[in-house]
């Protein structure tokens, strides 16, 4: 009788270690079940609170994540919450209502790794700006990671992407200091507006340009019908540099080019692309890019640094637009101008790869600008 | 008597087994991420393939073949690779997953042409790695970011 007690005791136990234990979240023999449906609202979630950014809906500073984000992770949280804070910053000081016209999400992949996944897709978006007239595309990839929590929901634990802020500032710049340092960029831009006078619109402001030997003129509409087809292409021609330094130069390379500006691969300044190994660092780097462009005095494309007045006055189609995003004197992105309204800056629109964009305006991004001003090309 | 002990016994190796099978997975420690980056910095050095694919995910595997491009202009531009620091005050871990920044010092050949704001000499990076401990308890890095 006891024997059979013990052994029963003993049986109940084991069955209950097997039955009742709750493995380990990693545990390998575990079979994870995924809903790509669940997975995808959450994700769709996400993205309809982050359009706050855009809206200016709501009060950036009591966004909510909760629902979506694991609230352990309170360090994405609140990167999320800053980047919205630094974008929103911006669009209210320009005063830019933006309408989202279509928000597209793309999944090009869904990997399950136990109870976690990561899903990787495109998102693109048409954005119309209450102050500009054409619509603004803006192409970001993005590589979300999410894990079933113990209610068997899915909650994001990761965000990486190839918007210009994620790129430029997260994990690179103290994104607070990113917030205060932008602030007093804001100021910077805001000062320039209100210098605009309509007499000296009138008058026409432009800097000496008698030095520079130019005996061609770049054709600016073909600059803007290229920049306007490839703005989220990359053209096996001319390589593709994402994912070992960025193709943000590499493009604005090739509208400077489609706007009639010959290769130079002669004297000290050089400007040509044969290929991947085979081509002249300004084609591809931001720092020598402009270089090239204010030190070339021969054969090739010319320009020079943009005086306030410039930006102002004196901008055109496929002029440039480089951007220092920490301010620490590194210029790390570049833009090229496909629309331009003399007296603001504001209305002032570029075309970029890595993050794609088309028509958004300069306005937008953090960071500080240099503005060169392409006076056009010697044959 | 004897009975009784053999079950006891047949009991307590079950129950050994069953920690085994299901509890034998420890967190990934900050020896190991360390001993991985030197290992992957080693292998973006001295260009060693066969190491680096064994210690990454397969979406940073490279293919010297497919990725040739990528691989002649970048890769094969790489002359040393220091680690400068693992700040693991940020890192955060996720059942099997480690997320931590790491800066190391990039030094590309005289003939690497110029990319964005990779320049030939000495760069700095910053990149947050994501690592993962696999069934086999094996760690790999499945993630760099921002890798532009």
């Amino acid at each position: 009788m006891k024997k059979s007690i013990v052994l029963g005791i003993m049986f109940t136990l084991l069955v209950g270690i097997f039955v009742f234990h709750t493995p380990n979240e990693s545990n390998a023999n575990e079979i994870f079940t995924h809903s790509e449906s669940n997975l995808k609202k959450v994700i769709q979630k996400y993205f309809d609170m982050e359009k706050v950014q855009y809206t200016l809906e709501g009060d950036i500073n009591t966004l909510n994540f909760d629902e979506v984000i694991n609230p352990k992770d309170k360090e994405l949280k609140d990167y999320l919450v800053k980047k919205n804070i630094l974008m929103q910053n911006r669009r209210k000081a320009n005063g830019n209502k933006i309408k989202i016209i279509d928000r597209k999400l793309t999944y090009n992949d869904i990997e399950y790794i136990d109870n976690n996944a990561i899903a990787k897709l495109n998102v693109t978006d048409v954005l119309q700006y209450s102050n500009l007239t054409d619509p603004t595309f803006i192409s970001t990839n993005y590589e979300i990671t999410l894990e079933k929590n113990k209610d068997n929901k899915y909650v994001i634990t990761n965000i990486v992407s190839d918007d210009v802020i994620d790129l430029y500032i997260k994990g690179k710049v103290d994104i607070d200091e990113a917030i205060e340092n932008d602030l007093k960029e804001i100021q910077k831009e805001k000062e320039i507006n209100n210098s605009y006078s309509k007499d000296l619109a009138n008058f026409g402001v432009s800097e000496d340009i008698s030095t520079l030997s130019v005996n061609a003129s770049l054709n600016r509409t073909n600059m803007y019908n290229y920049a306007q087809a490839n703005w989220n292409k990359r053209p096996s021609n001319w390589g593709n540099f994402d994912g070992m330094g960025g193709d943000c130069t590499n493009f604005i390379s090739q509208i400077i080019y489609a706007g009639g500006a010959p290769m130079d691969n002669t004297g000290s300044y050089q400007w040509y692309y044969y290929g991947y190994s085979d081509r002249a660092p300004s084609w591809t780097s931001v720092r020598f890019l402009y270089e090239y462009l204010i030190g070339n005095t021969g054969v090739g494309p010319q320009g020079y640094r943009a005086s306030t007045n410039d930006m102002l006055y004196n901008m055109h189609r496929g002029d440039i637009i480089q951007i220092d995003f920490g301010s620490d004197g590194t210029y790390d992105h570049s833009t090229s101008i496909v629309n331009y309204q003399i007296g603001t800056l504001n209305n002032t629109t570029v075309a970029a790869h890595t993050n794609d964009v088309f028509n958004r305006p300069i306005s937008d991004y953090p960071g500080t600008k240099r503005w060169i001003v392409l006076t056009g090309y010697m044959r | 008597m004897r009975l009784k002990n053999s079950i006891l016994l047949i009991f307590l190796i079950l129950v050994l087994i069953f920690f085994a099978v299901f509890n034998n997975r420890e967190n990934i420690s900050e020896d190991q991420i360390e001993k991985i980056t030197l290992e992957y910095l080693e292998s973006l050095k001295y260009h060693d393939i066969e190491m680096h694919n064994s210690i990454v995910g397969d979406n940073l595997k490279i293919d010297v073949e497919k990725d040739d491009p990528k691989y002649q202009t970048f890769y094969a531009k790489i002359i040393d690779c220091q680690l400068e620091d693992i700040d693991f005050s940020s890192k955060k871990s996720e059942n099997d997953l480690l997320v931590v920044p790491i800066t190391y010092i990039l030094e590309l050949s005289e003939d690497f042409i110029p990319i964005g704001t990779l320049e030939p000499g000495t760069n700095k990076i910053t990149e947050l790695f994501t690592f993962e401990k696999d069934a086999d308890n094996n760690i790999r890095i499945v993630k760099r970011e921002p890798f532009y």
